[in-house]
């Protein structure tokens, strides 16, 4: 397998010589290579698409109850409606109208708090790499007692302080994945400050700025994506966390976590309430980790290999 | 009968659909206590021949010969016990990086000392003994305080003797040396070399010495092989081969080496390159780069046949032509 | 060996003392008047307020403040519960058994089953197995642990009726605390009367393992895959081969030359899973009902018991950096260059 691959491989390579390929193909190629990652981009189109059109997707309002028909059991099951495809949560609410209007919550948290994180991580991670003495040792400092603290423990902290809600949990996540990417962006920036393209571009006059942004940076972003996927997952696991131990985004808001609050009163009664939206956020954070996976391949060889 | 006696070997790696050569059809014997010379461009499966006789490819490859004898038994046949009975103890090996070969969680002396225990099966003040008797051997210094170091607090010249040691250890009758000193300091480079043909007469060893050097080989062997692509173009005693090779592969390789291509006329180097795994010619693998290349040679391959002293695979050899 | 010890500890002490700092700073930061959030939202009057800041030294400047907490904990005083008055410290030390024996049993369970599957699916790679461990593990490590405990009590206690739903040991039973572990204690309980206590430890076993397993199953996967590449990288060591040339078995050559070195970074991954361990410890006490210090800390964010939360998580970040501090050391001594090292 290995073997026809590399020989297919060897093939490209060959029609390489006479024709570069575009480097998204390139890209491409190596992405698409990864079964489990492809899979996983299907998977997150699906959600992504359900949650920008959520309102137009879902059947109904995540918000309303039908009291009526409370924990209807999915249109499958024993007594199950078709109307409710999923079925009804204890207070009649349209179980996957939530899971649909979940998606929208979710994904925002998770990308809000990316790039919450990453932006000031990876300026704290370059300012560390080129002033290595003082600045750069104090905020390495910083990040390493950040590390301490276990980030579940540091984020409901954090939102004892702040208090619950959307917004906070957003504060809360980012701070939390904040150390990861000052010392990612750290140590790959101070691998390649010894590169001659550095120096040479050092010796042409550029600036620190330029220097950090413009000829450090776009060398460092292989690990960062694949970071940022990474930490896209961990965030979505987070705020489902901080939901379901009431701290994250308040009822009756359809966030995934928050709508298994309360679900551990039905286990007896109802499983599709217990089951669906842990099985919603567990299918959706694997397949962002099987992308994160492909992308590693895909982005750089020599990253699969230090994993 | 010779100690170890290799007929047709093959090494196949890759997928069962495209599988490729490293080794294909290798000819080989080394007799009791004799040298024997390999020597190949890297890439031409010195190492791979040497790792399936010993069975360290661990099914990494598919290894096909007639015959692959050594001290009369079959090691195509034995069982994984009976050849670890063998391998360690009746043939032992050198590889050619010092530095990896030895494990960093584990003292020198530990891992002289497991070879020791495990095939002569010494204990105790014997097995230390034994272990520091051996560090002698090789003219480690310091050797009793030698014992308690890791690897990485030695240089490499001094875990190549250990490496060394640990080889010779149960006193193996045949000793395989990989490119032992490539990956030292040329100034350490002869003294391995001057210890290894040393213990070799004094243990009566048979070694196979496997070099890109071809100086020590007209030095220390006494027969060569010369590899190409997997195979031996051309095997003999080391004057009669150096004199008068048959092979115009044979001939390139001399007149690489500084004093031969002196006042020669011929090419010193070959133009082209090797061919690559799934790119072997369908007749002799020297045909696209041979200067005396015909049509024959293009079509069939030639078989390891004896020309004057030495056995070639070709169908031109030189030595006819020039007699 | 000490002096290795003494250089690594020396590295600590300025996190541990950012740690207060950030613990310190952490209250101060809670909008709204400290005295109010403290007594709760009753305005107080002006008198008693004025005392009340005085009486806890707020009234003093903020470094004198930090001086006074910082002197404070190294008296050992971590101050008082608002909500049963009791001290903090012992508070944390009457909990903190319940969930060291809830990780210790979480660690073996993901180290025992994670290291096996992680070696055995680097020795056969490609193989089924292989395929399975890297999906199951990738699953794992996917999980949200609080939804997984509820499953997992759906099936096993609700369905099947095989362990109980949370707590650590049946109301019937009456079991002196003597080590704090419930296992221990049951086990003692049972020797000394066995007639009265019968089946104790048996049943605090089964307390144990549901939440043991839903702990233990990030810390299992991460040590799965983390144990396979580190096999997988190690087998292609020049010195595994020369193991293999020495004749040794395929046991000793796994086992003795390859697994003592492809631990080496496991055993870091390890370390870095007890602060996952401590966070997931949260949830998982949350579910089962477990009265260790994650849910004591959860509740006293709820009561807004703000010297638990402040001190709690003071101790918690200690006792994370401690275990990694522990773990370096280990990692000193299981690899020698880093132990030489200058
Ligand atoms: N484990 C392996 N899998 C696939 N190919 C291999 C393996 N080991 C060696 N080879 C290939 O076999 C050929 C011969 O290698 P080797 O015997 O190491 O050459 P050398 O003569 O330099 O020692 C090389 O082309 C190498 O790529
Ligand atoms: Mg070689």
């Amino acid at each position: 397998m290995a073997t026809t691959n590399n020989l297919k491989a060897a093939a490209a390579e060959e029609q390489a010589a006479l024709a570069f390929p575009s480097p998204m193909k390139e890209f491409w190629q190596g992405f698409s290579h990864n079964r489990g990652a492809v899979i996983g981009l299907v998977f997150m189109t699906i959600v992504v698409f359900c949650a920008l059109f959520a309102p137009w997707v879902a059947p109904y309002d995540p918000i309303e109850q039908y009291r009526e028909h409370m924990l209807t059991p999915p249109a499958w099951a024993d007594g199950g409606m078709s109307q409710y495809l999923l079925g009804t949560d204890e207070l009649g609410r349209d179980i996957l109208s939530r899971l649909i209007h979940g998606a929208r919550l979710s994904l925002m948290i998770g990308l809000m708090s990316v790039l919450m994180a990453m932006i000031p991580g990876v300026i704290l991670g370059l300012v560390a790499a080129f002033f290595p003495r003082v600045v750069g040792s104090l905020i390495m400092r910083l990040m390493d007692i950040m590390m301490a603290l276990p980030s579940l423990l540091l984020a409901v902290a954090i939102m004892a302080i702040l208090g619950p809600g959307l917004i906070n949990a957003m504060i809360a996540i980012a701070v939390v994945a904040l150390p990861a990417y000052v010392r990612l962006t750290r140590a790959s920036a101070m691998s390649e400050l010894n590169r001659d393209y550095v120096t040479a571009s050092r010796v042409a006059g550029a600036g620190t700025l330029r220097l950090m942004f413009v000829t450090v940076l776009p060398n460092c972003m292989a690990p960062l994506i694949v970071h940022a996927t990474m930490s896209f997952s961990s965030a979505i696991l987070e705020a489902a966390a901080l939901g379901f131990l009431g701290l994250g985004v308040q009822p009756p808001t359809p966030e995934w976590g928050t709508m298994l609050a309360s679900a551990r009163d039905y286990i007896e009664r109802a499983w599709w309430v217990v089951t669906l939206p842990g099985l919603t956020i567990l299918l959706s954070v694997l397949a962002i980790n099987l992308m994160g996976d492909g992308l590693r391949d895909a982005l750089d060889p020599k990253l699969k290999r230090a994993a | 009968m010779s100690l170890l006696d290799i007929h047709n070997l093959s090494v196949h790696f890759g997928s069962e659909k495209h599988p490729f050569a490293a080794v294909d059809g290798l000819d080989l014997t080394v007799n009791q206590g004799e040298i024997v010379g390999i020597v190949g461009e890297s890439g031409s499966g010195k190492s791979v021949t040497m790792m399936a006789m010993m069975g360290l490819l661990e099914g990494q490859g598919r290894i096909l010969a007639d015959r692959l004898d050594f001290d009369g038994k079959n090691l195509l046949t034995i069982s994984g016990r009976e050849r670890r009975r063998i391998v360690g103890k009746d043939i032992a090996m050198i590889f050619q990086d010092p530095m990896t070969s030895l494990n960093p969680s584990y003292t020198v002396g530990y891992q002289i000392r497991e070879v020791l225990a495990l095939h002569q099966g010494l204990r105790g003040a014997a097995l230390n003994r034994r272990a520091l008797e051996l560090m002698e051997m090789v003219e480690i210094p310091a050797a009793k305080s030698r014992l308690e170091a890791y690897p990485h607090q030695l240089s490499g010249g001094m875990s190549q003797r250990v490496v060394i040691a640990m080889a010779i250890a149960c006193n193996p009758k045949l000793l395989i040396a990989d490119e032992p000193t490539t990956a030292l300091d040329v100034t350490i480079q002869a003294q391995i070399m001057e210890l290894l043909v040393n213990l070799q007469q004094s243990q009566n060893m048979a070694l196979i010495m496997i070099t890109h050097d071809l100086a020590v080989v007209a030095e220390v062997a006494h027969r060569v092989a010369v590899m190409y692509a997997g195979q031996v173009v051309e095997t003999g005693p080391v004057e009669a081969l150096f004199r008068h090779p048959a092979h115009p592969y044979t001939e390139a390789l001399l007149a690489s080496i500084p004093e031969h291509s002196k006042g020669a006329e011929r090419l010193s180097t070959l133009p082209g390159i090797v061919p690559g795994h799934y790119d072997r010619p369908r007749g002799c693998l020297l045909s696209p780069r041979c200067p005396y290349v015909q049509e024959v040679c293009r079509a069939d391959r030639p078989a390891l046949l004896q020309h004057g002293a030495t056995a070639a695979r070709c169908h031109f050899p030189l030595v006819a032509k020039e007699a | 060996m000490l002096s290795f010890i003494l250089r690594r500890l020396s590295v600590q002490i300025p996190t541990f003392l950012g740690l207060t700092l950030l613990t310190f700073t952490l209250i101060r930061l809670i909008p709204g008047d400290p005295i109010e959030v403290m007594v709760g939202e009753r305005t107080l009057d002006p008198q008693m307020h004025a005392e009340a800041m005085h009486r806890l030294g707020l009234d003093k400047p903020l470094y004198q403040q930090y001086f006074d907490y910082l002197s404070n904990l190294l008296h050992g005083d971590l101050g008082l519960s608002l909500v049963t008055k009791e001290s903090v410290w012992s508070e944390f030390t009457t909990l903190f058994p319940a969930t060291l024996e809830l990780a210790i049993a979480a660690m073996l369970f993901a180290s025992v089953f994670g290291l096996l599957a992680g070696v055995i699916a680097a020795i056969r790679r490609g193989s089924v197995f292989d395929h399975g461990v890297m999906g199951i593990s990738l699953t794992g490590f996917s999980m949200p642990i609080f939804w997984w405990g509820l499953i997992l009590i759906m099936f096993f206690s609700v369905q099947l009726g095989w362990t109980p739903v949370s707590g650590r040991l049946d109301l019937a039973y009456d079991v002196q605390p003597v080590t704090g572990f419930m296992l221990i204690d049951t086990w003692l309980a049972e020797a000394a009367d066995p007639e009265l206590n019968a089946g104790a430890f048996r049943d605090a076993l089964m307390h144990l393992i549901l939440p043991a397993v839903v702990l233990g199953t990030i810390p299992l996967a991460v040590i799965a895959r983390m144990t396979r590449s580190s096999m997988l990288e190690v087998l292609r060591e020049d010195y595994v081969r020369t193991a293999r040339a020495k004749g040794l078995s395929p046991a000793r050559v796994i086992f003795i030359h390859t697994l003592r070195n492809a631990l080496i970074p496991v055993l870091t991954v390890m370390g870095l899973q007890i602060g996952t361990l401590m966070g997931g410890a949260v949830l998982t006490e949350t579910i089962f009902s477990w009265p260790g210090i994650g849910k004591w800390l959860i509740d006293a964010i709820a009561r807004r018991d703000y010297p638990v939360v402040q001190n709690g998580i003071l101790i918690v970040a200690t006792l994370v950096i401690v275990t990694n501090f522990v773990v370096d050391i280990l990692y000193g001594i299981a690899n020698p260059r880093i132990r030489h090292a200058k």
